[in-house]
């Protein structure tokens, strides 16, 4: 159903539309119809959830109160196929004397996490959420303190203890439970893990996750828009590009800025090598996990040989202060561009022989298939996103969908798998390599010469806006909104880590202990970007 | 089988032979910037002070400094001076390049460590990019493993603590007991600006801005983050400190 049905079919719930444009419809919904209007979108309408975002407008004269903003992904109007994406946000109000609003996870278990930062966040309860032990505060954080709320200072010091959240148990004779992290044993990220085993068997996997949340988003409150960019590259080190881009989308679609086609082009060269730089890097961590050192050693071989070009070229080997918004911060030559476009085929040559490695080796693919099983079903429920989605043939893929900067214009393919295993994510990671190569190619023969930035004029105040980039890991969604004197007045980052942390409870229940890290590696979740 | 030997030989050795260009990491000045002292303080604004997003650039009697624990690299200062006083330099790479041959490394390995060194890196919030640039430091290109240093699992093995992130409140217990956990005599490293300053994050309710407000730290990695060669060279240094513990 597209969007125009759609809200014409609600029209008896929408008191208003606060705004279309950019392809974003803003529908002001009453707090009571929430559970019609997102039965309506989601199960009869086909739309799926994208991300909720708590804004606290208590300070602003026309609203004085929250404002949650509930974005789903509907059919475009105009599309002829049901690829095309628009965004449907249901904007419902809470008022301070009364904070409470109705859960909808009972009806979209995709918004479980969401409802739970809410009540973490901005103290607003979620009546009838089922699972409400606290999410991005630990043990040792106050219960009456509620960091995004305006009257709390970001400067405010609190006082730690230690605790560990409790976690789910597995009771009887025989399952004995199996606690690791936050600090684990390899170069990676904290996180504490719970697994309930029996035998070697994983029976069910609670995480505690929030360790490395820095407070980025309370932070980036009161910055004018260049400055926040410089934290929304660091939201995550290996997307930062993607990170940046989603987020000057974001500035771009308020300020209602054209930018100019170099920047938007060499945007999609630089974004489509961060993607290929991580699947190898994701290849290589499967490769690590197993214990393949000779397919582990050549697939660093050619990560190094990209980082390195990308290095000599942008002066920065994860992409940092080359995007702002508004465009690019300094042009690429055209010869740079050159050298990364020829680097980046060589290295999709290459990439032959690490599949020749990865696929002729029965004890590697002995450990690859089968393991970690994500079904069909569980990846539309939870709304799962990215890689993990298409391995388990979903189509899901923002460039597609949403056609940002000039994916609209170029041609490749959507890479998906049906065997939903570790072995699937790993064959659309080639895949995509494949096809990121392929894109990078027809990206420079549309490069024009040009201007590389247009200026950010006045923002208009308290309009919100999505930007959404396809991020090695998945789907990207930052929410944005300016306040009166140009800063920003709330950002909300919703990373594919988060929409996809879930899935990896699915995927690894009935699997072995040992089974653990590669099943987590092909997921590749970000804590940082998880946590923020 | 074959293939996989065959595809090892046809590969070859790809591995630097030198451990890069030399850091002087000692001063405050980011050696990754050159400032030209006799073009600054003609604009007679300093507008690089202002609008530096990690507030890295201080005032002094010279003109400008551009402090190595804070800066980000995001070259904003590059792009701003109208005098073009500021430089930034790969690798951090000044006029003076002391090539340092990589046998120094594995010679300070072997003589001062039995030829074994272990790190134990420690993630207190970071954005995962100094992570990717340690696994970085272990592949074939720059093969830190070669000099007998290596990254392990527990800090009961460790004789480094290398801290990667602002320090957040949620981890702050992590790293006390990791301390605590680590064998005397130890080195506590701090690797990328936001361990060695919170810059740029601010310190706020959910980080600490720093590992030292938190725990004393003995070297610092500047960068953000950190090239692999940055981080070799870091560990030269972890090892001069380690010495003088001894």
């Amino acid at each position: 159903m597209k969007k125009k049905d759609i809200l014409t079919l609600l029209k008896n719930q929408i008191k208003s539309i606060m705004h279309t444009d950019y392809g974003e419809t803003y529908a002001e919904a009453e707090r009571d119809d929430l559970h019609e209007v997102v039965t309506e979108i989601t199960a009869m309408a086909g739309g799926t959830l994208l991300s909720i975002a708590a804004a606290d407008e208590r300070k602003l004269p026309e609203s004085e109160c929250f404002k949650i903003y509930y974005a789903f992904r509907v059919a475009a109007d105009s599309a002829s196929s049901n690829e095309k994406k628009e965004v449907l946000v249901i904007v419902i109000r809470v008022f301070d004397d009364d904070p409470i609003f109705p859960s909808i996870t009972g009806i979209c278990v995709a918004a479980n996490w969401y409802e739970r930062e809410i009540f973490d966040m901005f103290g607003l309860y979620p009546e009838h959420h089922l699972d409400m032990r606290r999410l991005c505060h630990h043990k040792h954080f106050p219960t009456d303190v509620f960091p995004l709320r305006k009257d709390f200072a970001a400067s405010s010091e609190l006082f730690p203890s230690s605790d560990i959240t409790e976690a789910r148990k597995v009771q009887g004779i025989g399952p004995y439970e199996l606690p690791v992290g936050p600090i684990h044993a390899g170069i990676i990220e904290p996180g504490h893990f719970r697994f309930s085993c029996y035998g070697e068997h994983i029976i069910n996997l609670d995480a505690q996750l929030f360790y490395t949340h820095r407070g980025i988003e309370k932070m980036c409150e009161g910055l004018d828009h260049f400055k926040a960019n410089f934290l929304a590259e660091r939201i995550c080190g290996v997307c930062s590009m993607a990170h940046s881009v989603a987020y000057s989308n974001a500035v771009e679609k308020i300020a209602g800025t054209s930018v100019p086609v170099r920047a938007r082009t060499i945007r999609v060269i630089l974004l489509e090598l961060e993607r290929m730089i991580g699947h190898i890097t994701d290849i290589m961590g499967i490769a690590v996990d197993v214990a393949f050192y000779a397919a582990s050693s050549f697939a660093a071989k050619l990560r190094e040989d990209l980082m390195n070009e990308v290095y000599e070229v942008i002066r920065s080997r994860y992409f940092h202060s080359v995007n702002m918004p508004g465009g690019l911060r300094r042009d690429i030559s055209d010869a740079g561009v050159k050298k990364l476009s020829e680097m980046a085929r060589r290295v999709c040559r290459d990439l032959d022989i690490l599949e020749d490695l990865l696929y002729s080796s029965t004890s590697f693919l002995e450990r690859v298939e089968t393991t970690g099983r994500l079904f069909t079903e569980t990846v539309m429920e939870i709304g799962v996103v990215g890689i993990g989605a298409r391995a388990s043939n979903v189509k899901c893929d923002a460039r597609k969908a949403f056609g940002y900067e000039i994916y609209d214009n170029l041609d490749f393919s959507e890479i998906t798998h049906a065997t939903q295993d570790v072995a699937a994510r790993m064959a659309v990671r080639l895949g995509e390599i494949r096809q990121s190569a392929k894109i990078i190619e027809q990206a420079l023969s549309q490069l024009k010469s040009g201007p590389v930035s247009s200026v950010i004029g006045k923002l208009p105040p308290y309009k919100p806006a999505f930007g959404i980039v396809e991020a090695p890991k998945g789907e990207h969604a930052h929410f944005l909104m300016f306040d009166d004197s140009n800063r920003i007045q709330r950002y909300r980052v919703r990373s594919a880590s988060y929409a996809n942390w879930l899935a990896l409870t699915f995927a690894i229940k009935g699997n072995i202990v040992p089974d653990f890290p590669v099943i987590n590696k092909s997921f590749n979740l970000c804590y940082s970007s998880c946590d923020r | 089988m074959i293939s996989i030997l065959k595809n090892i030989l046809h590969t070859g050795n790809v591995t630097e032979r030198s451990s890069g260009p030399e850091n002087i990491f000692t001063g405050d000045q980011s050696p990754l910037v050159s400032m030209d002292q006799e073009k600054c303080g003609k604009c007679g604004q300093h507008e690089c002070v202002k609008s530096c997003p990690a507030g890295a650039i201080e005032l002094n009697k010279a003109g400008v400094s551009v402090l190595s624990k804070k800066c980000i690299e995001c070259r904003v200062c590059e792009d701003i001076c109208p005098v073009g006083a500021v430089e930034f330099l790969k690798y951090g790479a000044g006029a003076a390049i002391i090539k340092m041959e990589a046998e120094k490394l594995e010679n300070e390995v072997r003589k001062n460590f039995g030829g074994s060194f272990h790190v134990r890196q420690l993630d207190l919030g970071s954005c995962n990019g100094c992570e990717h640039e340690m696994v970085s430091a272990g592949n074939p290109f720059f093969d830190l493993s070669r000099f007998g240093i290596d990254f392990v699992a527990s800090p009961r093995h460790a004789d480094c603590i290398l801290i990667t992130g602002p320090v957040t409140w949620n981890l702050r217990e992590a790293l006390l007991r990791t301390l605590e956990a680590t064998p005397k005599p130890r080195v506590v490293a701090a690797m990328g600006v936001c361990a060695i300053s919170g810059a740029p994050f601010d310190r706020n309710y959910a980080n600490y801005g720093g590992a030292e407000k938190l725990v004393p730290v003995d070297v610092y990695i500047p960068g953000c983050p950190p090239h692999p060669y940055a981080l070799i060279q870091g560990m030269l240094s972890v090892m001069r400190e380690l010495r003088k513990k001894k």
